[in-house]
């Protein structure tokens, strides 16, 4: 199977009189192909290769592009009736760049990538009627290039710049059991031993005992050779889940799980841009761990299906930002973070109908997450070293999709979200230091960002249902955010002339509408 | 607008054709929400130095961003204790404070401030240490170069050196002092004297004070600190304070810096690098420094999450001064442009008075009537004092 999207609208973008969205341009596309291929009744094969890439430009002297390629092989085998195996080799790679050609002599590139390859081994044993074996092992590769900045052309006064690539291997074996003990009460009991090893080549740098990380106390620096495995860290993860059936329509569920993360997200949330960018745990950077309790209650009646899902989760090792922190081509990260404890809970509920003439979902999540940083030292210390709303803490969630078929041809179909702004952190004033102004910010996280809410609507048209019909199609109809609500996605300052100026970005501000013709043959 | 991939089997692909009607790209834009909540904070700024003298700390409160000044916080009590003594404050101009008495930190004393405000708070500050007894500048120097960005123009360098290895965190202040002669400067000038009924009428006589020869200062407002610590040794060569593109007026005649040097404690140290990080990082949308409050080492006693903004610092001093002539480094060029254009224009009537009465503009010539120029091109005043400053050296 091959498949293939697009969209382009560069050329609507340059058709526009106004002159600021002229020079800016939109695109997207992707790329799927799957093989599949059956050798015989004991073997097969499947293979599945992935690309998309998305340019864009926010700004008329900024190009982002970003892309991410997947590939992904498997072979399935069946070793006898109880048991099966399979062997997966995926690699996956995910980049971006920014071309910023502006102003004057400052114009650069600089890009990001992440590259992960991972073979696995996963075999299955059903035991008897009650156990049932999933066992394995598996081994990845990361290889992240935590950034480049390189000038345009020699015009450019711009250094080039290289943060030297980053090395990892994470191993594992695995075994879970999915036990029924009777017909009310089953069981999932998951073992897993997870592997960290930090690979060279690296330079890593050591700090003072007992004092904060900061350039001006590194204490020496340890080279380490190619693929040579300079810090390792590991330990047990374990899964319990317990699903009970307390009538025919009625059910309970309970898991319990505790997880290693030896991979950072580094989000950074201050600029225009919103880029994320990766980091491997090393010798001054430690894999975050998280223990979580879910407790969940499932009920159907009639047509309908009712959920109420509950979780609390503690998590250590988070990471977090001090003030002042900058992520982006900064070779030592261990500097700018921080790391600390975090918590979140929640509760999800959720309505669904998918059957008769009108269907669709209803859902509404109350969920906090907070963080907590503290340290003797002030600079290594937020909002003096209590809980504080985590950028993740969007406390109300509520999201409604309903479908209306009117005829067997025609029908609609509406789409709402709502989201709590994220938290920001906001300039509120200045103060004077000696005899300099600074910008006065208040507490992390103290302020929102406005509230995301957007609705959408389409009318579809289907084409007549010939059964040997060549081509079938369809028609939609749409308007996307009918509101014409100005969401920003980001809220962030730009200080300039010691001014400092908020800013928001936000796509789509306006009602969208839009035409669709989709036909298959 | 896209739709998601078809789950078949079969051969299948699948097009989309489809066609925006009107389409509103992403923007970056004003920030449209409300932003409140300016915390009325105490900001500390206290420096005690080596220095025999008597010691200032300011104390002040934040303001809105639409505000220009600082509010003072008057009437504190605030004593500095060095673990044996107590040097009290008082204040001499609103929110400024001095030491009645004459001191210099000095080596192994511990050094604390606390401050009473006039609502009644208290706070006080962790002790600090002087890091080293003195501190010393090698040489300061000028030098004609092209800077990084390939920009020509006159660079201060500092180099200093510890043989003990002590000192590490170093920071520094300059204020810069120039002569400016006035282009268009004339020995006359044009007054205003009665309102006849056929206009306004005028008197050309001498200017009575100074107007041509004044001395401009200027006073730094960027955080300059650097460390010797992954060096060799504790020395900084060629160390630039301060670089001057030769397009600036300030370097046409004759100019003085003078640079403060601060050994500071790694405390404050790590303070004024967040804060330097935090206010004056690129300016560009990609800028990406983490926001927020920084605290510094003063805490409130009655109320340990009440903010406190600013700094008490015990640091080494000392400072040095230097003199150019722009004829030194760029002798037979053209000097830098003045700082504004200066044409002479014809004026008259309701219109010279105007521009008499208000200053705008000053008498330049009578060629063919009145003449004048823009006010900094014929009086000096205008961006400068006209007294010499008493460390000038000609």
């Amino acid at each position: 199977m091959v498949g293939a999207r697009g969209a382009y609208s560069d050329w609507i973008l340059n058709s526009l009189d106004e002159e600021n969205l002229k020079n800016s341009q939109a695109s997207f596309y992707d790329f799927i192909a799957k093989y599949n291929h059956k050798i015989n009744d004991e073997n097969e094969v499947r293979a599945t290769a992935y690309y998309s890439r998305d340019v864009f430009s926010i700004t008329s002297d900024s190009l982002f592009d970003y892309s991410n390629r997947l590939f992904s092989a498997r072979w399935n085998r069946k070793l006898s009736e109880e048991s099966s195996g399979s062997l997966t080799l995926n690699n996956s790679r995910y980049k971006f760049n920014i071309d910023f050609d502006g102003t004057a002599n400052r114009n650069f590139e600089q890009g990001f990538q992440i590259d992960e390859t991972e073979l696995k081994a996963q075999f299955k044993y059903l035991h008897n009627e009650s156990h049932t074996f999933d066992y394995g092992l598996s081994g990845k590769l990361y290889t992240v290039r935590p950034g480049e900045i390189a000038p345009k052309s020699s015009d450019d006064i711009i250094q080039a710049l290289r943060i030297p690539e980053e090395r990892a291997l994470e191993a594992a074996i695995f075994v879970s059991d999915e036990f029924t003990l009777n017909d009310k009460l089953q069981l999932d009991l998951g073992l897993r031993y997870s592997f960290f090893g930090a690979m060279g080549p690296s330079v890593q740098r050591e700090y003072q005992e007992g004092l904060p990380k900061s350039n001006t106390t590194v204490s020496g620096t340890k080279t380490f050779g190619d693929f040579k495995i300079y810090e390792t860290f590991g330990g047990p993860e374990t899964r319990i889940s317990a699903r009970y059936l307390l009538n025919d329509s009625l059910s309970l569920k309970a898991s319990f799980n505790n997880t290693y993360q030896f991979i950072h997200t580094l989000s950074n949330n201050t600029t225009v841009s919103l880029v994320d960018t990766w980091k491997l745990s090393d010798r001054n950077i430690k894999p975050q761990r998280a223990n979580q309790l879910a407790l969940g209650v499932y009920q159907n009646v009639n047509d309908y299906e009712l959920s109420i899902e509950g979780f609390y989760k503690r998590q250590n090792n988070i990471i977090d930002f001090k003030t002042g922190a900058q992520l982006f081509l900064n070779e030592s990260i261990e500097t700018e973070v921080l790391q600390g404890q975090g918590k979140a809970y929640g509760v999800e509920l959720l309505v669904r109908k998918n059957r008769g003439k009108l269907n669709g979902w209803l859902g509404y999540t109350y969920s906090r997450s907070f963080f907590k940083l503290d340290s003797p030292f002030p600079q290594e210390r937020v909002n003096d070293g209590e809980f504080f709303p985590s950028n993740f803490d969007k406390p109300h969630d509520f999201s409604m999709v309903v479908n209306y078929k009117l005829t067997r041809r025609f029908s609609f179909s509406g789409n709402f979200v709502y989201q709590t702004g994220r938290p920001v952190t906001f300039p509120v004033g200045n103060y004077e230091f000696n005899g300099n102004e600074f910008v006065l910010y208040s507490d992390r996280n103290q302020f929102r960002i406005p509230d995301f809410y957007r609705l959408d609507v389409g009318f579809n048209v289907e084409g007549n249902h010939k059964i040997k019909k060549f081509v079938h199609s369809f028609w939609t109809i749409s308007v996307y955010n009918v509101l014409g609500r100005n969401n920003p996605y980001s809220v962030f300052f730009v200080s300039q002339d010691g001014e400092v100026e908020a800013l928001q970005s936000s796509i789509f501000a306006i009602p969208i509408p839009s035409i669709t013709y989709n036909f298959k043959f | 607008m896209l739709s998601s991939f078809a789950h078949n089997e079969k051969f299948t692909i699948k097009c989309i054709g489809f066609f925006l009607l009107f389409f509103n790209s992403a923007c970056t834009e004003p920030f449209q929400g409300e932003v409140e909540g300016l915390e009325d904070i105490l900001v500390v700024n206290a420096l005690i130095t080596n220095e025999n003298k008597k010691q200032e700390v300011r104390l002040t409160r934040p303001y809105r961003f639409e505000e220009d000044a600082p509010i003072a916080e008057e009437n504190a009590m605030i004593r500095v204790d060095d673990g044996e003594q107590q040097f009290f404050f008082d204040e001499v101009e609103p929110g400024k404070y001095i030491s009645s008495v004459s001191f210099a930190a000095e080596m192994g004393k511990t050094y604390s401030v606390g401050i009473t405000t006039e609502n009644g708070r208290s706070y006080r500050s962790d002790t600090m240490q002087l890091p080293v007894a003195t501190t010393n500048i090698d040489e300061l120097y000028a030098e004609r170069i092209t800077d990084d960005s390939g920009e020509e123009g006159m660079g201060i360098f500092v180099d200093t050196f510890d043989a003990s290895n002590q000192s590490n965190y170093y920071r520094y202040e300059y204020d810069e002092t120039f002569k400016i002669i006035a282009p268009f400067w004339s020995p006359q000038d044009v007054v205003f004297v009665i309102q006849l009924s056929t206009g306004p009428s005028f008197n050309v006589i001498r200017r009575e004070r100074e107007e041509r020869v004044c001395y401009g200062t200027d006073n730094e407002k960027i955080i300059n600190v650097v460390n010797t610590l992954n060096l060799g040794e504790d020395r900084l060569s060629r160390f630039n304070v301060r670089f001057i593109n030769r397009d600036n007026y300030i370097l046409s005649h004759r100019y003085s810096i003078n640079v403060r040097q601060y050994v500071q404690t790694p405390e404050a140290f790590a303070y004024y690098d967040a804060l330097g990080g935090l206010s004056q990082s690129a300016t560009t949308v990609f800028s990406e420094d983490q926001p927020g409050f920084l605290a510094g080492n003063i805490f409130a006693l009655d109320d340990r999450n009440e903010n406190v903004a600013g700094f008490f610092e015990v640091a080494a001093v000392t400072e040095k001064r230097i003199f150019f002539d722009y004829e030194d480094f760029f002798p037979g060029e053209e000097l830098p442009p003045y700082f504004q254009n200066c044409i002479p224009a014809a004026q008259s009537g309701e219109d010279l008075k105007t521009t008499v009465l208000r200053e705008t503009r000053v008498y330049f010539d009578s060629n063919g009537g009145i003449r004048t120029v823009p006010r900094a091109c014929g009086d000096c005043n205008a961006l400068g004092s006209n007294k010499v400053p008493d460390f000038w050296i000609d």
